[in-house]
C-alpha cells in the first residue's frame, strides 16, 4: 500500500508503475484535476490545507476498509496540498487486483470515502475574491 | 488541566491561529462545553463552530458528548472537501 498526503507534484508514472504486481491482471485509476470553471466562476488556481496527520491515518483506515472487503493486491490513495494551478492533479487513487471488478469498485469506493471523511479542505480563489469549500 | 485545540480552513481564518492552550479548572469537560466556551470567546464563529463543526478528538473522529482529558488535542473543522 501507498499512502501520501504530500505538497509536491504527483508523479503519476512512477506511482502507477508500483502498482503492477504479478498477481494483479488491472489497475484501475481516478486521477482529480483542477478544473477552470466552478460555481459560475472561473477559477484561477486552488488552495489544498489538510489536518496532515490525521489525514494520514484516514487514508489508512479507508486502505484497509478497501482490503478488508475486497478482493484487491494493493492500494495507492495520495492527495495533494497547497496551491495548485488549473490542470494539476489533486488526488491520484489506483487499486491493483486480480480482476477489474474490484480494481473499479476499490477505486470507486476509495474517491466516495475520501470525500466523505478524509480532513482535507479546498479554497478557490478566483479573480476579486476566493472562497473555502465545504462539504464538496 | 490543559488541551490543545486545533481549528482548519474558515474556522482557523476565524480566531487568525490554527492552534490554541487551553487550561480548565474543572476536571470534566465535554466537547459540548468546550465549544459554548469558544464560541463565547470567539464571536467571529457566529454559531458555526456549535452547528457545522467536525470534531476530532487526539486524530479521531469524536462526538459533542465525550467528556475530555488532560492532554487531550481537539481538532475542529468545517465538512471536508478533498478529492
Amino acid at each position: 500500500m501507498i499512502y501520501n498526503i504530500t505538497d509536491r507534484v504527483i508523479q503519476h508514472g512512477a506511482l502507477l508503475d508500483e502498482m503492477r504486481v504479478e498477481t494483479s491482471g488491472a489497475v484501475a485509476t481516478f486521477h482529480g484535476i483542477v478544473r477552470r470553471p466552478s460555481r459560475g466562476r472561473d477559477v484561477l488556481y486552488l488552495e489544498y490545507s489538510s489536518y496532515g496527520s490525521m489525514a494520514l491515518k484516514v487514508l489508512e483506515q479507508i486502505g484497509g476498509e478497501i482490503y478488508q472487503n475486497m478482493q484487491v493486491d494493493k492500494v495507492l490513495l495520495t492527495h495533494r496540498t497547497g496551491r495548485l494551478e488549473i490542470g494539476e492533479t489533486t488526488i491520484l487513487i489506483a487499486i491493483a487486483a486480480p480482476h477489474r471488478k474490484a480494481a473499479l469498485e476499490g477505486c470507486s469506493y476509495a474517491i466516495e470515502r475520501i470525500k466523505q471523511i478524509l480532513p482535507v479542505w479546498k479554497k478557490e480563489v478566483w479573480d476579486g475574491g476566493e472562497e473555502w469549500i465545504q462539504g464538496a | 488541566m490543559t488541551i490543545t485545540a486545533k481549528f482548519f480552513a474558515n474556522f482557523q481564518d476565524v480566531i487568525g491561529t490554527n492552534t490554541l492552550k487551553l487550561s480548565f479548572d474543572e476536571t470534566l469537560i465535554s466537547i459540548a462545553d468546550l465549544i459554548t466556551q469558544l464560541e463565547r470567546q470567539h464571536p467571529g464563529f457566529n454559531g458555526n463552530l456549535e452547528k457545522f463543526s467536525l470534531v476530532a478528538v487526539n486524530e479521531k473522529y469524536s462526538h459533542r458528548r465525550q467528556e475530555l482529558s488532560d492532554g487531550d488535542v481537539v481538532a475542529f473543522f468545517p465538512p471536508v472537501s478533498g478529492g
